[in-house]
């Protein structure tokens, strides 16, 4: 749509400028076989070839290093495979139908970041944290958060929650082993002949995942957040309730405060965390974070280099 | 070439057996020996595969002689079992189609079960399996294939109840396996038939003496070995327990009820077709059953919403479809249809979990409209069949038994006496040990004690002691006098003679009321035949 130039007239009158040279491909990543579908690439005008060839090469290099993280936590993939290896076995995996476990889908999730990209730059999350690109500077008044967190708080628990019952009783409010799982009425599965329709996450999608409650670090201030807190009645009922756990980093001085449930109004909802200074490792590139692990890693720190060409990995 | 054979359901069982007892003993055990037994039960069933191909080749290569006999097994008077296979025709090329089926499902296994907790058992039930379906196809005689078709069912009734933490799939594994002997009454009275009257227990023998057979005899034996071909095929009236098998893990049920063990009907009856051209009532019999069973899984399956209880109604017509067409004398139609519905219907069945990615869309109008009413709510009901063997055969079973139970508690135990309870016996020789010096110094103590301490009134009485035999016949004959009178007559007419009285007409009036039930009427008319034949 922002390609049509007369959109591009109307935003440049709504004081949006979008570059000439700039042009949006629609495009839908599949998770599972790590496939990135294109649409519309007939409507790419000749001159951005070469730049959307650059960035299919970089997305290429991109998938593979995906498949590879992924792959450590997966019992039946090669241990230390070259992304190659990786990528060819997350594609077989996922094609493969005696694979009950095609992919790692949210399991082991535990926070969602809300804010500035720089905030979690080359830091290694080992695929435990949403992140939601928002910038407080552009929203002194916390709309935009608040449509954020209207989105992200529900989504993110439901999530994170399915998740942590699935995990804890997995026989009530998971569905059991997907073994004897019978596809019925084309919208739910039963046990074996007769049983009652399950619900929530199979036994097979939930064994690595440690239950625990999404914690959610918003950048703003915590003025904004109580403003949007006092105004959601939703959000409450979820931050309150201890659903989720909800911090803010404040964007100038950087300090982290947690929610904490007490009765609102006394400005003790948000504490200030502190915690000991401690430095992470780091690591040259991801592939070092999780060399020869196959549990949970804690973060770690990514050396950052100034390159203009994507870092250059083993044989690729 | 021929030898070959012995290895073919050899191999499967060796596996099993390491992975059984490997299982038993813990050495096989918890997710680090996956590898392991999927190992063993993957080679078992590749090198059991290639040999069915390797025979099969020789078989169309013309190597073959088409029987083995790799000994004898056990001999009594005239009857030799012989421990022999048919390694040529049909036989042959049905063991190959299986053991290539069965090494998929093995294979799809080993993603498919990874980290369940019945792992280990899964894979030794499925060697063994493999095992007894092959020999089942490949035996020369009938005791052999008898020993597949049982232990094949024992498979079957272990992995229906694979899950057997959930009541339902316990009920129905048990039901099936029950449902499932009523076929082998018939199996082994076909035995003894054929023994009695062709002298061999040799499929071939049998086949070949089946035209000096009266048409008398070759109906009977026909039909003895149709009841088990029905049940293990799930033909009317048995095939209830197909749909009620869906509760094992998918490649199980993909093995035994799509692709392999309920095709084993079929094929005895393709085994036996010199016989059943002998016995046109025999052919009519399953024509029949089969045409019923085609039209009763149609219209069931019309109303089926979950995709194994589709696919197995589905493949329960199919097989009613097979039988139509021995019965109609098309054997060679009814081989191949066999053939390419194992084949088709394992595939489904392994898909049928990846159901939601494989349908794209959904069609909303899927069932044929204008069916009357009454044929949708039989559908429905599934024309109400498990509901009529309830009431006509296990309801008055477990009536008996409850009346036999009640008769054991109450009649004969108050005679012989009941067993000491459990929580009393000796668990431990140690324990034996101990009772038997704390008994003695009880014993000790209490004859020191005996005198001042035994409570009078503990013994009935003994007013009367005499020794000797006569001594000893007067002081019972005194004792039980001395009982009759202190009940009766020391105690008054009025009280107990009454009670018991009371007691004996009422289990008098219990006793006409039980016998006058069916089911009694039935056993006698049942006991009252034996006894006339």
């Amino acid at each position: 749509m922002a390609n049509r130039p007369e959109v591009r007239t109307l935003l440049v009158n709504a004081g949006i400028t979008i570059p000439a040279d700039t042009w949006f491909i629609g495009a839908e990543h599949n998770t599972c076989n790590e496939e990135i579908s294109w649409y519309d690439l007939d409507q790419l005008p000749t001159e951005h070839l070469s730049g959307f060839n650059t960035l299919q090469h970089e997305l290429r290099h991109t998938q593979m290093m995906s498949a590879h993280e992924r792959c450590r936590r997966l019992a039946s993939a090669p241990r230390n495979p070259t992304p190659q290896q990786a990528l060819a076995h997350i594609k077989e995996r996922a094609a493969d139908f005696s694979q009950i476990r095609p992919e790692l889908g949210h399991a082991t999730n535990a926070s969602a970041v809300v804010g500035r990209r720089s905030l979690t730059q080359g830091a290694f999350f080992d695929r435990r944290v949403f992140l939601i690109s928002y910038d407080p500077t552009q929203d002194p008044d916390g709309k935009i958060l608040e449509g954020i967190l209207l989105a992200v708080t529900p989504v993110g628990a439901g999530i994170n929650l399915e998740y942590y019952f699935s995990t804890v009783n997995n026989e009530r409010f998971g569905c059991g082993s997907k073994v004897p799982h019978n596809v019925t009425g084309f919208f739910g599965v039963m046990e074996g002949a007769g049983s009652d329709l399950r619900t929530g996450l199979p036994q097979q999608m939930v064994e690595i995942h440690e239950p625990m409650r999404l914690l959610i670090v918003v950048e703003a201030k915590t003025s904004v957040l109580e403003q949007i807190y006092a105004r959601q009645e939703s959000i409450r009922e979820m931050v309150a309730g201890g659903w989720v756990q909800l911090s803010s980093k404040d964007p100038e001085t950087g300090e982290i405060f947690l929610f904490q449930s007490g009765s609102f109004g006394t400005n003790q909802d948000f504490v200030h965390w502190q915690a000991e200074v401690k430095d992470l490792p780091v690591h040259k590139n991801s592939k070092d974070c999780y060399k020869n692990k196959i549990l949970p890693v804690a973060p770690a720190l990514i050396k950052q280099q100034l390159l203009d060409k994507p870092e250059q990995f083993g044989a690729l | 070439m021929d030898a070959l054979v012995i290895c073919i359901p050899l191999i499967p069982l060796i596996a099993s057996a390491i992975i059984g007892f490997g299982h038993l003993f813990e050495v096989l055990s918890g997710e680090t020996c996956e590898n392991i037994t999927a190992d063993i039960a993957g080679w078992a069933i590749s090198m059991c595969c290639l040999l069915s191909l390797a025979l099969l080749g020789a078989d169309l290569m013309g190597k073959n002689t088409g029987f083995y006999n790799a000994g004898l097994w056990l001999s009594s008077d005239t009857l030799d079992i012989q421990l022999n296979f048919i390694t040529t025709g049909f036989n042959v090329r049905l063991a190959a189609l299986f053991s290539v089926l069965l090494a998929i499902i093995v294979r799809f296994s080993i993603n498919y079960m990874h980290r369940e907790t019945g792992y280990h058992r899964f894979f030794f039930i499925l060697s063994l399996f493999a095992s007894a379906m092959l020999l089942l196809i490949l035996s020369g005689n009938i005791v052999c294939t008898f020993i597949g078709w049982e232990t094949a069912g024992l498979c079957s009734y272990l992995l229906i109840a694979y899950a057997y933490n959930r009541p339902i799939a316990v009920v129905n594994a048990t039901r099936i396996f029950v449902t499932n002997r009523i076929g082998d009454a018939g199996f082994l009275l076909g035995a003894g038939l054929s023994y009695a009257w062709v002298d061999s227990i040799n499929w071939n023998t049998i086949n070949a003496a089946s035209a000096r057979l009266s048409v008398g005899e070759a109906t009977s034996l026909a039909l003895c070995f149709a009841i088990p071909a029905f049940a293990k095929s799930a033909q009317l009236p048995f095939t209830p327990w197909l749909a009620k098998a869906m509760e094992g893990p998918t490649p199980s049920s993909s093995v035994f009820y799509g692709a392999v063990m309920v095709h084993a009907g079929v094929y005895l009856i393709i085994l036996l077709r010199p016989l059943f051209e002998h016995a046109p009532l025999a052919m009519a019999v399953i024509a029949i059953a089969g045409l019923l069973t085609a039209s009763y899984s149609y219209v069931v399956g019309l109303t089926q919403t979950d995709v194994k209880s589709s696919l197995i109604f589905a493949t329960s017509g199919q097989l009613g479809l097979m039988f139509l067409e021995c019965g109609l004398g098309f054997w060679q139609l009814a081989a191949w249809h066999l053939c390419a519905h194992t084949v088709m219907r394992a595939y489904q069945f392994l898909t049928a979990p990846s159901l939601m990615h494989n349908v794209r869309s959904l069609s909303a109008e899927t069932r044929p409209r204008n069916i009357p009413t009454w044929i949708y709510v039989a559908s429905l009901q599934r024309f109400w069949l498990d509901p009529i063997t309830d009431w006509a055969l296990i309801k008055p079973l477990q009536g008996l038994a409850h009346d036999l139970s009640y008769f054991d508690d109450h009649i004969v135990d108050s005679f012989m006496g009941t067993p000491a309870p459990a929580i009393q016996a000796i668990s431990s020789l140690a324990q034996l040990e101990e009772q038997l010096i704390g008994a003695k110094l009880e014993k000790a103590s209490a004859s020191v004690r005996a005198p001042s301490l035994r409570p009078v009134g503990n013994k009935p009485d003994n007013f009367a002691q005499g020794s000797g035999l006569a001594g000893k016949l007067t002081e019972w004959t005194a004792a039980i006098l001395h009982w009759f009178e202190d009940r009766f007559v020391l105690r008054g007419i009025g009280k107990d003679a009454i009670i018991y009285g009371r007691r004996l007409g009422h289990i008098a009036n219990i006793f006409e009321k039980s016998v006058l039930r069916p089911r009694y009427l039935v056993l006698f008319v049942l006991i009252t035949l034996l006894v006339a034949f």
